[in-house]
Protein backbone atom coordinates (compact mmCIF):
# COMPACT_ATOMS: atom_id res chain seq x y z
CA UNK A 1 0.00 0.00 0.00
CA UNK A 2 0.97 3.28 -0.57
CA UNK A 3 -0.28 7.03 -0.09
CA UNK A 4 1.18 9.97 -1.79
CA UNK A 5 2.21 11.74 1.66
CA UNK A 6 0.98 14.71 2.11
CA UNK A 7 -0.76 16.36 4.43
CA UNK A 8 -2.15 20.15 4.83
CA UNK A 9 -1.47 22.92 7.51
CA UNK A 10 -4.81 24.38 7.83
CA UNK A 11 -4.92 27.91 9.80
CA UNK A 12 -8.16 29.67 10.98
CA UNK A 13 -7.71 33.19 11.59
CA UNK A 14 -10.66 35.40 12.78
CA UNK A 15 -13.27 33.30 11.98
CA UNK A 16 -16.86 34.81 12.43
CA UNK A 17 -20.10 33.90 11.11
CA UNK A 18 -23.26 35.58 11.52
CA UNK A 19 -26.68 34.62 10.54
CA UNK A 20 -28.69 38.03 10.34
CA UNK A 21 -28.42 38.61 13.60
CA UNK A 22 -27.37 35.61 15.54
CA UNK A 23 -23.92 35.32 15.74
CA UNK A 24 -22.75 31.94 16.08
CA UNK A 25 -19.03 32.37 15.98
CA UNK A 26 -16.71 35.35 16.70
CA UNK A 27 -12.90 35.69 15.96
CA UNK A 28 -11.89 31.69 16.20
CA UNK A 29 -8.58 31.10 15.82
CA UNK A 30 -6.12 28.18 15.54
CA UNK A 31 -4.33 26.03 13.18
CA UNK A 32 -3.37 22.49 12.66
CA UNK A 33 0.12 21.68 11.71
CA UNK A 34 0.57 18.70 8.81
CA UNK A 35 -0.31 15.70 10.11
CA UNK A 36 -1.72 16.84 13.56
CA UNK A 37 -4.85 15.74 14.66
CA UNK A 38 -6.92 18.72 16.13
CA UNK A 39 -9.74 18.14 18.38
CA UNK A 40 -12.49 21.05 18.66
CA UNK A 41 -15.29 20.44 21.93
CA UNK A 42 -17.55 23.23 22.86
CA UNK A 43 -20.90 22.67 24.35
CA UNK A 44 -23.72 22.50 22.17
CA UNK A 45 -25.40 25.01 19.91
CA UNK A 46 -21.55 26.90 20.21
CA UNK A 47 -21.28 26.69 16.28
CA UNK A 48 -18.47 23.33 16.24
CA UNK A 49 -20.28 22.49 13.09
CA UNK A 50 -20.61 25.32 11.33
CA UNK A 51 -16.89 25.73 11.76
CA UNK A 52 -15.75 22.76 10.16
CA UNK A 53 -18.12 23.42 7.12
CA UNK A 54 -16.34 26.64 6.96
CA UNK A 55 -12.83 24.84 6.86
CA UNK A 56 -14.84 22.28 3.91
CA UNK A 57 -15.63 25.17 2.28
CA UNK A 58 -19.40 24.09 2.19
CA UNK A 59 -20.04 27.51 3.67
CA UNK A 60 -18.70 31.12 3.96
CA UNK A 61 -17.09 33.10 6.91
CA UNK A 62 -18.96 36.13 7.48
CA UNK A 63 -15.34 37.48 8.61
CA UNK A 64 -12.01 35.97 8.96
CA UNK A 65 -9.98 33.62 6.49
CA UNK A 66 -9.39 30.02 6.74
CA UNK A 67 -6.58 29.20 4.49
CA UNK A 68 -5.66 25.06 3.55
CA UNK A 69 -2.06 24.88 2.47
CA UNK A 70 -2.11 28.66 1.76
CA UNK A 71 -5.24 28.23 -0.29
CA UNK A 72 -8.46 29.40 0.51
CA UNK A 73 -10.44 26.32 1.13
CA UNK A 74 -12.51 25.22 -2.30
CA UNK A 75 -13.86 21.58 -2.68
CA UNK A 76 -13.48 21.77 -6.31
CA UNK A 77 -9.93 21.99 -6.51
CA UNK A 78 -8.65 20.67 -3.24
CA UNK A 79 -9.30 16.74 -1.84
CA UNK A 80 -11.05 17.58 1.77
CA UNK A 81 -12.42 14.46 3.53
CA UNK A 82 -15.64 14.61 5.43
CA UNK A 83 -17.13 12.55 7.84
CA UNK A 84 -20.51 13.63 8.51
CA UNK A 85 -22.21 13.65 12.09
CA UNK A 86 -25.96 12.28 10.11
CA UNK A 87 -26.43 9.12 8.50
CA UNK A 88 -24.79 10.33 5.13
CA UNK A 89 -24.70 6.74 2.87
CA UNK A 90 -26.10 6.39 0.10
CA UNK A 91 -28.50 3.95 0.82
CA UNK A 92 -29.13 2.96 -3.35
CA UNK A 93 -25.27 2.04 -3.39
CA UNK A 94 -23.70 -0.60 -1.73
CA UNK A 95 -20.85 0.17 0.20
CA UNK A 96 -18.44 -0.79 -2.85
CA UNK A 97 -20.40 2.19 -4.72
CA UNK A 98 -20.28 4.55 -1.77
CA UNK A 99 -16.55 4.10 -1.18
CA UNK A 100 -16.56 5.05 -4.99
CA UNK A 101 -18.18 7.62 -4.73
CA UNK A 102 -15.84 10.56 -4.39
CA UNK A 103 -13.72 8.85 -7.04
CA UNK A 104 -16.30 8.98 -9.80
CA UNK A 105 -17.23 13.01 -8.69
CA UNK A 106 -13.64 13.74 -9.18
CA UNK A 107 -13.12 11.55 -12.11
CA UNK A 108 -9.97 9.56 -10.28
CA UNK A 109 -9.14 6.01 -10.93
CA UNK A 110 -10.95 3.64 -8.85
CA UNK A 111 -9.52 0.14 -9.79
CA UNK A 112 -7.43 -0.95 -6.11
CA UNK A 113 -8.35 2.10 -4.67
CA UNK A 114 -11.64 0.87 -3.39
CA UNK A 115 -10.90 -2.39 -2.59
CA UNK A 116 -7.72 -0.76 -0.65
CA UNK A 117 -9.96 1.69 1.30
CA UNK A 118 -12.52 -1.01 2.36
CA UNK A 119 -9.62 -3.19 3.42
CA UNK A 120 -8.53 -0.31 5.63
CA UNK A 121 -11.56 -0.20 7.68
CA UNK A 122 -11.94 -3.48 8.44
CA UNK A 123 -15.16 -4.24 5.64
CA UNK A 124 -13.66 -6.84 3.28
CA UNK A 125 -16.43 -9.46 2.58
CA UNK A 126 -19.46 -6.55 2.79
CA UNK A 127 -18.48 -4.81 -0.18
CA UNK A 128 -22.11 -5.70 -2.26
CA UNK A 129 -23.67 -5.11 1.29
CA UNK A 130 -26.60 -2.40 1.50
CA UNK A 131 -26.27 0.51 3.94
CA UNK A 132 -29.67 -0.96 5.88
CA UNK A 133 -27.87 -3.99 5.66
CA UNK A 134 -24.80 -3.83 7.96
CA UNK A 135 -24.55 -1.73 11.72
CA UNK A 136 -24.23 1.71 12.05
CA UNK A 137 -20.39 1.20 13.23
CA UNK A 138 -20.14 -0.19 10.00
CA UNK A 139 -21.82 2.45 8.54
CA UNK A 140 -19.38 4.95 9.70
CA UNK A 141 -16.76 2.87 8.66
CA UNK A 142 -18.07 3.02 5.56
CA UNK A 143 -18.02 6.60 5.55
CA UNK A 144 -14.77 7.07 6.48
CA UNK A 145 -12.96 5.11 3.74
CA UNK A 146 -15.26 6.63 1.09
CA UNK A 147 -13.70 10.16 2.72
CA UNK A 148 -10.16 8.96 2.38
CA UNK A 149 -10.51 7.39 -0.84
CA UNK A 150 -10.18 10.85 -3.03
CA UNK A 151 -7.15 10.72 -0.98
CA UNK A 152 -7.67 14.25 0.96
CA UNK A 153 -5.09 16.22 2.35
CA UNK A 154 -6.75 17.04 4.91
CA UNK A 155 -9.83 14.85 6.99
CA UNK A 156 -12.50 16.46 8.50
CA UNK A 157 -15.09 15.31 11.14
CA UNK A 158 -18.33 16.09 12.74
CA UNK A 159 -19.24 14.11 15.63
CA UNK A 160 -19.01 11.01 13.39
CA UNK A 161 -19.38 8.14 16.16
CA UNK A 162 -22.21 10.41 18.62
CA UNK A 163 -25.50 8.09 17.40
CA UNK A 164 -23.04 4.76 18.23
CA UNK A 165 -23.04 2.58 21.60
CA UNK A 166 -20.14 3.28 24.21
CA UNK A 167 -18.38 -0.40 23.39
CA UNK A 168 -18.59 0.07 19.33
CA UNK A 169 -17.30 3.66 19.44
CA UNK A 170 -14.03 2.21 21.90
CA UNK A 171 -13.69 0.38 19.31
CA UNK A 172 -13.60 2.71 16.05
CA UNK A 173 -11.68 5.14 18.41
CA UNK A 174 -8.56 2.63 18.39
CA UNK A 175 -8.73 1.58 14.70
CA UNK A 176 -9.12 5.84 14.03
CA UNK A 177 -5.86 6.09 15.60
CA UNK A 178 -4.45 3.40 13.69
CA UNK A 179 -5.73 4.73 10.69
CA UNK A 180 -4.49 8.02 11.32
CA UNK A 181 -1.02 6.75 12.28
CA UNK A 182 -0.77 5.09 8.85
CA UNK A 183 -2.14 7.80 6.89
CA UNK A 184 -1.03 10.65 9.10
CA UNK A 185 -4.17 13.25 7.23
CA UNK A 186 -4.19 16.56 8.78
CA UNK A 187 -7.89 15.48 10.89
CA UNK A 188 -9.77 18.21 12.22
CA UNK A 189 -12.63 16.23 14.75
CA UNK A 190 -15.71 17.71 16.45
CA UNK A 191 -17.01 16.21 19.16
CA UNK A 192 -18.42 17.04 22.58
CA UNK A 193 -17.31 13.95 24.00
CA UNK A 194 -14.24 14.84 26.05
CA UNK A 195 -13.10 10.98 26.45
CA UNK A 196 -12.97 10.97 22.49
CA UNK A 197 -11.34 14.22 22.47
CA UNK A 198 -8.47 12.86 24.99
CA UNK A 199 -8.03 9.92 23.09
CA UNK A 200 -7.78 11.13 20.00
CA UNK A 201 -5.81 14.51 19.72
CA UNK A 202 -2.83 15.76 19.48
CA UNK A 203 -4.30 19.39 20.45
CA UNK A 204 -7.73 20.38 21.67
CA UNK A 205 -9.07 23.30 21.31
CA UNK A 206 -12.10 24.47 23.28
CA UNK A 207 -14.61 26.44 22.56
CA UNK A 208 -16.60 28.61 24.50
CA UNK A 209 -20.45 29.08 24.23
CA UNK A 210 -22.33 30.74 21.68
CA UNK A 211 -20.80 32.94 19.97
CA UNK A 212 -18.36 30.17 19.96
CA UNK A 213 -14.93 31.56 19.99
CA UNK A 214 -11.41 29.81 21.68
CA UNK A 215 -11.28 29.34 24.89
CA UNK A 216 -8.33 27.29 25.29
CA UNK A 217 -6.06 25.14 23.34
CA UNK A 218 -4.47 22.08 25.20
CA UNK A 219 -2.09 19.93 24.16
CA UNK A 220 -2.26 16.51 24.99
CA UNK A 221 1.21 15.04 26.09
CA UNK A 222 0.23 11.30 26.59
CA UNK A 223 1.83 8.68 25.23
CA UNK A 224 -0.17 6.61 22.71
CA UNK A 225 -1.87 4.12 22.48
CA UNK A 226 -3.93 6.13 25.06
CA UNK A 227 -4.58 4.08 28.42
CA UNK A 228 -8.77 5.56 29.11
CA UNK A 229 -7.74 4.99 32.76
CA UNK A 230 -4.51 6.36 33.31
CA UNK A 231 -4.20 8.97 36.26
CA UNK A 232 -3.04 11.78 33.37
CA UNK A 233 -5.61 10.89 30.86
CA UNK A 234 -8.71 11.27 33.81
CA UNK A 235 -6.84 14.33 34.64
CA UNK A 236 -6.70 15.55 30.86
CA UNK A 237 -10.60 15.29 31.15
CA UNK A 238 -11.04 16.80 34.06
CA UNK A 239 -9.55 20.00 32.89
CA UNK A 240 -11.06 20.36 29.79
CA UNK A 241 -14.46 19.23 31.59
CA UNK A 242 -13.78 21.87 33.91
CA UNK A 243 -13.30 24.80 31.25
CA UNK A 244 -16.46 23.50 29.75
CA UNK A 245 -18.69 23.29 33.22
CA UNK A 246 -17.65 27.36 33.11
CA UNK A 247 -19.64 27.61 29.62
CA UNK A 248 -22.61 25.81 30.80
CA UNK A 249 -23.13 25.78 34.67
CA UNK A 250 -25.36 23.19 34.40
CA UNK A 251 -23.58 20.42 33.28
CA UNK B 1 -48.78 -15.93 4.56
CA UNK B 2 -50.71 -19.01 3.70
CA UNK B 3 -53.24 -17.26 6.35
CA UNK B 4 -53.61 -14.17 5.01
CA UNK B 5 -53.89 -16.33 1.64
CA UNK B 6 -56.97 -18.32 3.36
CA UNK B 7 -58.74 -15.33 4.57
CA UNK B 8 -58.77 -13.50 0.60
CA UNK B 9 -60.03 -16.82 -0.13
CA UNK B 10 -62.75 -17.03 2.06
CA UNK B 11 -64.01 -13.18 2.15
CA UNK B 12 -64.26 -13.84 -2.32
CA UNK B 13 -66.47 -16.87 -1.37
CA UNK B 14 -68.52 -15.06 1.31
CA UNK B 15 -68.98 -12.09 -1.65
CA UNK B 16 -69.89 -14.56 -3.97
CA UNK B 17 -71.99 -16.85 -1.91
CA UNK B 18 -74.26 -13.69 -0.44
CA UNK B 19 -74.43 -12.22 -4.12
CA UNK B 20 -75.92 -15.46 -5.91
CA UNK B 21 -78.59 -15.68 -2.52
CA UNK B 22 -79.46 -11.92 -3.07
CA UNK B 23 -79.92 -12.55 -6.97
CA UNK B 24 -81.96 -15.16 -6.71
CA UNK B 25 -84.32 -13.78 -3.88
CA UNK B 26 -84.95 -10.56 -5.86
CA UNK B 27 -85.56 -12.54 -8.97
CA UNK B 28 -85.30 -8.90 -10.87
CA UNK B 29 -84.21 -9.25 -14.60
CA UNK B 30 -81.86 -6.07 -13.25
CA UNK B 31 -80.11 -8.20 -10.43
CA UNK B 32 -77.98 -10.43 -12.36
CA UNK B 33 -76.24 -13.51 -10.17
CA UNK B 34 -72.77 -14.43 -9.97
CA UNK B 35 -73.43 -17.54 -12.38
CA UNK B 36 -75.66 -15.14 -14.87
CA UNK B 37 -71.99 -12.58 -14.90
CA UNK B 38 -69.76 -16.05 -15.17
CA UNK B 39 -72.62 -17.26 -18.16
CA UNK B 40 -71.80 -13.86 -19.36
CA UNK B 41 -67.93 -14.28 -19.20
CA UNK B 42 -68.04 -17.22 -21.63
CA UNK B 43 -70.40 -15.77 -24.05
CA UNK B 44 -68.26 -12.86 -24.17
CA UNK B 45 -64.63 -14.69 -23.98
CA UNK B 46 -65.97 -17.23 -27.04
CA UNK B 47 -68.75 -15.62 -29.17
CA UNK B 48 -68.09 -11.85 -28.32
CA UNK B 49 -70.71 -9.05 -28.22
CA UNK B 50 -73.54 -8.28 -30.36
CA UNK B 51 -70.78 -7.06 -32.91
CA UNK B 52 -68.79 -10.40 -32.22
CA UNK B 53 -65.66 -8.60 -30.31
CA UNK B 54 -64.68 -10.57 -27.93
CA UNK B 55 -63.88 -9.75 -24.17
CA UNK B 56 -59.88 -9.80 -24.98
CA UNK B 57 -60.21 -7.65 -28.11
CA UNK B 58 -62.05 -4.84 -25.63
CA UNK B 59 -59.37 -5.27 -22.63
CA UNK B 60 -56.32 -4.90 -25.55
CA UNK B 61 -57.77 -2.04 -27.07
CA UNK B 62 -58.60 -0.45 -24.02
CA UNK B 63 -54.94 -1.23 -22.44
CA UNK B 64 -53.57 0.38 -25.47
CA UNK B 65 -55.50 3.38 -25.07
CA UNK B 66 -54.40 4.07 -21.27
CA UNK B 67 -50.66 2.91 -22.13
CA UNK B 68 -51.08 5.85 -25.11
CA UNK B 69 -52.02 7.96 -22.54
CA UNK B 70 -49.77 7.12 -19.63
CA UNK B 71 -46.53 7.11 -21.91
CA UNK B 72 -47.46 10.82 -22.67
CA UNK B 73 -47.91 11.67 -18.95
CA UNK B 74 -44.69 10.45 -18.09
CA UNK B 75 -43.28 12.49 -21.15
CA UNK B 76 -44.84 15.89 -19.79
CA UNK B 77 -45.03 14.87 -16.10
CA UNK B 78 -41.77 13.63 -14.63
CA UNK B 79 -39.60 16.17 -16.20
CA UNK B 80 -42.08 19.36 -15.85
CA UNK B 81 -42.09 17.68 -11.73
CA UNK B 82 -38.52 17.41 -11.78
CA UNK B 83 -38.16 21.13 -13.48
CA UNK B 84 -40.43 22.11 -10.07
CA UNK B 85 -38.52 20.11 -7.30
CA UNK B 86 -35.47 21.33 -8.36
CA UNK B 87 -36.21 24.81 -8.92
CA UNK B 88 -38.93 26.50 -6.68
CA UNK B 89 -39.03 29.35 -9.22
CA UNK B 90 -40.86 26.97 -11.34
CA UNK B 91 -42.74 26.02 -9.48
CA UNK B 92 -43.86 29.13 -7.66
CA UNK B 93 -44.49 30.37 -11.42
CA UNK B 94 -47.20 27.10 -12.45
CA UNK B 95 -48.69 26.89 -9.19
CA UNK B 96 -51.81 28.93 -9.82
CA UNK B 97 -52.37 26.88 -12.97
CA UNK B 98 -51.14 23.35 -11.80
CA UNK B 99 -53.05 23.85 -7.92
CA UNK B 100 -57.11 24.54 -9.35
CA UNK B 101 -56.80 22.61 -12.55
CA UNK B 102 -55.66 19.63 -10.73
CA UNK B 103 -59.23 19.35 -8.50
CA UNK B 104 -61.01 19.53 -11.77
CA UNK B 105 -61.97 15.74 -12.76
CA UNK B 106 -61.34 14.41 -15.78
CA UNK B 107 -65.07 13.77 -16.29
CA UNK B 108 -65.74 17.30 -16.46
CA UNK B 109 -63.34 17.55 -19.35
CA UNK B 110 -65.50 15.46 -21.20
CA UNK B 111 -67.85 18.44 -23.03
CA UNK B 112 -64.69 20.37 -23.70
CA UNK B 113 -62.96 17.21 -25.20
CA UNK B 114 -66.37 15.70 -27.13
CA UNK B 115 -66.31 19.18 -28.95
CA UNK B 116 -62.98 20.36 -29.42
CA UNK B 117 -61.22 17.00 -30.36
CA UNK B 118 -62.28 14.27 -32.35
CA UNK B 119 -61.22 10.36 -32.27
CA UNK B 120 -58.24 8.97 -30.52
CA UNK B 121 -57.04 11.82 -28.98
CA UNK B 122 -60.34 12.15 -27.08
CA UNK B 123 -58.95 9.29 -25.19
CA UNK B 124 -55.41 10.07 -24.32
CA UNK B 125 -56.97 13.96 -23.33
CA UNK B 126 -59.02 12.16 -20.52
CA UNK B 127 -56.39 9.15 -19.60
CA UNK B 128 -53.25 12.09 -19.57
CA UNK B 129 -55.25 13.99 -17.34
CA UNK B 130 -56.12 11.23 -14.85
CA UNK B 131 -52.48 10.21 -15.14
CA UNK B 132 -50.28 13.30 -15.10
CA UNK B 133 -50.88 14.92 -11.96
CA UNK B 134 -50.25 12.50 -9.41
CA UNK B 135 -47.09 11.66 -11.47
CA UNK B 136 -45.93 15.41 -11.65
CA UNK B 137 -46.56 15.78 -8.05
CA UNK B 138 -45.00 12.69 -6.94
CA UNK B 139 -41.66 13.53 -9.26
CA UNK B 140 -41.68 16.99 -7.47
CA UNK B 141 -41.58 15.78 -3.87
CA UNK B 142 -39.38 13.20 -4.39
CA UNK B 143 -36.79 15.54 -5.62
CA UNK B 144 -37.74 18.05 -2.98
CA UNK B 145 -37.65 15.35 -0.29
CA UNK B 146 -33.72 14.99 -1.36
CA UNK B 147 -31.80 14.85 2.08
CA UNK B 148 -29.51 18.27 2.72
CA UNK B 149 -26.63 15.67 3.90
CA UNK B 150 -26.35 13.72 1.14
CA UNK B 151 -26.49 16.98 -1.10
CA UNK B 152 -23.66 17.97 0.79
CA UNK B 153 -21.99 14.79 0.70
CA UNK B 154 -21.30 15.39 -2.91
CA UNK B 155 -20.45 18.92 -2.33
CA UNK B 156 -17.85 18.25 0.00
CA UNK B 157 -16.05 16.23 -3.00
CA UNK B 158 -16.56 19.13 -5.06
CA UNK B 159 -19.28 17.56 -6.95
CA UNK B 160 -21.04 20.92 -9.38
CA UNK B 161 -24.71 21.14 -9.72
CA UNK B 162 -25.24 19.13 -13.07
CA UNK B 163 -23.14 15.94 -11.04
CA UNK B 164 -25.04 16.28 -7.91
CA UNK B 165 -27.78 16.30 -9.45
CA UNK B 166 -27.18 13.60 -11.20
CA UNK B 167 -25.64 11.20 -9.01
CA UNK B 168 -27.89 12.29 -5.62
CA UNK B 169 -30.95 13.90 -6.67
CA UNK B 170 -32.00 11.35 -9.16
CA UNK B 171 -31.45 8.32 -7.55
CA UNK B 172 -32.87 9.18 -4.33
CA UNK B 173 -35.97 10.53 -6.18
CA UNK B 174 -36.26 7.81 -8.21
CA UNK B 175 -38.77 5.31 -5.95
CA UNK B 176 -41.16 8.31 -5.46
CA UNK B 177 -41.46 9.25 -9.49
CA UNK B 178 -42.36 5.52 -10.47
CA UNK B 179 -44.44 5.18 -7.71
CA UNK B 180 -46.22 8.47 -8.43
CA UNK B 181 -45.80 6.08 -11.84
CA UNK B 182 -48.08 3.55 -11.15
CA UNK B 183 -50.56 5.78 -9.26
CA UNK B 184 -51.08 7.57 -12.59
CA UNK B 185 -51.27 4.38 -14.23
CA UNK B 186 -54.29 3.47 -11.86
CA UNK B 187 -56.14 6.44 -12.17
CA UNK B 188 -55.49 6.90 -16.02
CA UNK B 189 -56.91 3.08 -15.64
CA UNK B 190 -60.02 4.66 -13.82
CA UNK B 191 -60.49 7.15 -16.51
CA UNK B 192 -61.11 4.67 -19.49
CA UNK B 193 -64.78 4.11 -19.06
CA UNK B 194 -65.56 7.91 -19.17
CA UNK B 195 -62.91 8.27 -22.09
CA UNK B 196 -64.59 5.50 -24.19
CA UNK B 197 -67.73 7.61 -24.11
CA UNK B 198 -67.06 9.74 -25.83
CA UNK B 199 -64.27 7.64 -27.93
CA UNK B 200 -66.34 7.07 -30.87
CA UNK B 201 -65.42 3.55 -31.38
CA UNK B 202 -67.51 0.13 -30.70
CA UNK B 203 -64.71 -1.42 -28.96
CA UNK B 204 -63.30 -1.28 -25.32
CA UNK B 205 -64.09 -2.02 -21.78
CA UNK B 206 -65.88 0.98 -21.25
CA UNK B 207 -67.64 0.80 -24.47
CA UNK B 208 -68.58 -2.79 -23.78
CA UNK B 209 -70.40 -1.48 -20.14
CA UNK B 210 -72.06 1.47 -22.23
CA UNK B 211 -73.27 -0.64 -25.06
CA UNK B 212 -74.09 -3.72 -22.50
CA UNK B 213 -76.28 -0.71 -20.50
CA UNK B 214 -77.99 -0.35 -23.42
CA UNK B 215 -79.12 -3.02 -24.53
CA UNK B 216 -80.24 -4.13 -20.61
CA UNK B 217 -77.73 -6.68 -20.36
CA UNK B 218 -76.83 -5.92 -17.03
CA UNK B 219 -74.78 -9.38 -16.37
CA UNK B 220 -72.62 -7.58 -19.83
CA UNK B 221 -72.05 -4.24 -17.33
CA UNK B 222 -70.92 -5.93 -14.45
CA UNK B 223 -68.49 -8.54 -16.32
CA UNK B 224 -66.96 -5.10 -17.62
CA UNK B 225 -66.80 -3.27 -14.58
CA UNK B 226 -64.83 -7.21 -12.95
CA UNK B 227 -62.44 -7.05 -15.98
CA UNK B 228 -61.41 -3.31 -15.45
CA UNK B 229 -61.01 -4.36 -12.01
CA UNK B 230 -59.17 -7.19 -12.08
CA UNK B 231 -56.81 -5.66 -15.08
CA UNK B 232 -56.13 -2.41 -12.90
CA UNK B 233 -55.22 -4.87 -9.71
CA UNK B 234 -52.93 -6.41 -12.43
CA UNK B 235 -51.08 -3.78 -13.41
CA UNK B 236 -50.51 -2.20 -10.19
CA UNK B 237 -48.72 -5.66 -8.54
CA UNK B 238 -46.89 -6.05 -11.52
CA UNK B 239 -45.39 -2.33 -10.69
CA UNK B 240 -45.37 -3.10 -6.91
CA UNK B 241 -43.33 -6.08 -7.31
CA UNK B 242 -41.30 -4.39 -9.89
CA UNK B 243 -40.22 -1.05 -7.59
CA UNK B 244 -39.20 -4.02 -5.00
CA UNK B 245 -37.24 -5.59 -7.11
CA UNK B 246 -35.84 -2.22 -8.41
CA UNK B 247 -35.36 -0.33 -5.30
CA UNK B 248 -34.48 -2.99 -2.67
CA UNK B 249 -32.15 -0.48 -0.88
CA UNK B 250 -35.41 1.08 0.33
CA UNK B 251 -35.90 -2.13 2.65
CA UNK B 252 -39.88 -1.61 2.08
CA UNK B 253 -41.53 0.07 -0.86
CA UNK B 254 -44.77 1.95 0.65
CA UNK B 255 -47.89 1.42 -0.80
Amino acid sequence: MTYRDYSAKVDVKEVSKRYGDLEVLTDVTFEAAGGEFVVIVGPSGCGKTTLLKIVAGLETASSGFILINGEPPNPKSQNIGFVFQEESLFPWRTVEGNVKFGLEVKKMPTENKVEEMIELVGLKGFEYYYPHQISGGMRKRVALARSLAVDPSLLLMDEPFGELDAQTRWIIHKELWSIHEKLKKTTVFVTHNVEEAVYLADRVVVLTKRPGTVKRIMPIRLQRPRNKLGEQFIKYREMIIELLREEVPSI
Amino acid sequence: MRKVTLYNVMSIVALFFFWEVAARISRSPFFPSFTDVVEAAVRIVTIGDIEKIKLHEHAVASILRVLVGFCLACGTGVPLGFMMGLKRETYDALKSIIEPVRFIPPIAWIPLAYILLSGYSRYILIIWLGAFFPILLNTMAGIKRTSPVLVNVAKAFGADDRSTTLKVVVPSALPEVVAGMRIGLGVGWMCIVAAEIIGGEMIGLGRLIEKAKELLQIDVVLLGMVAIGLIGLFMNEALLQAEKRLFKWRMEVKM
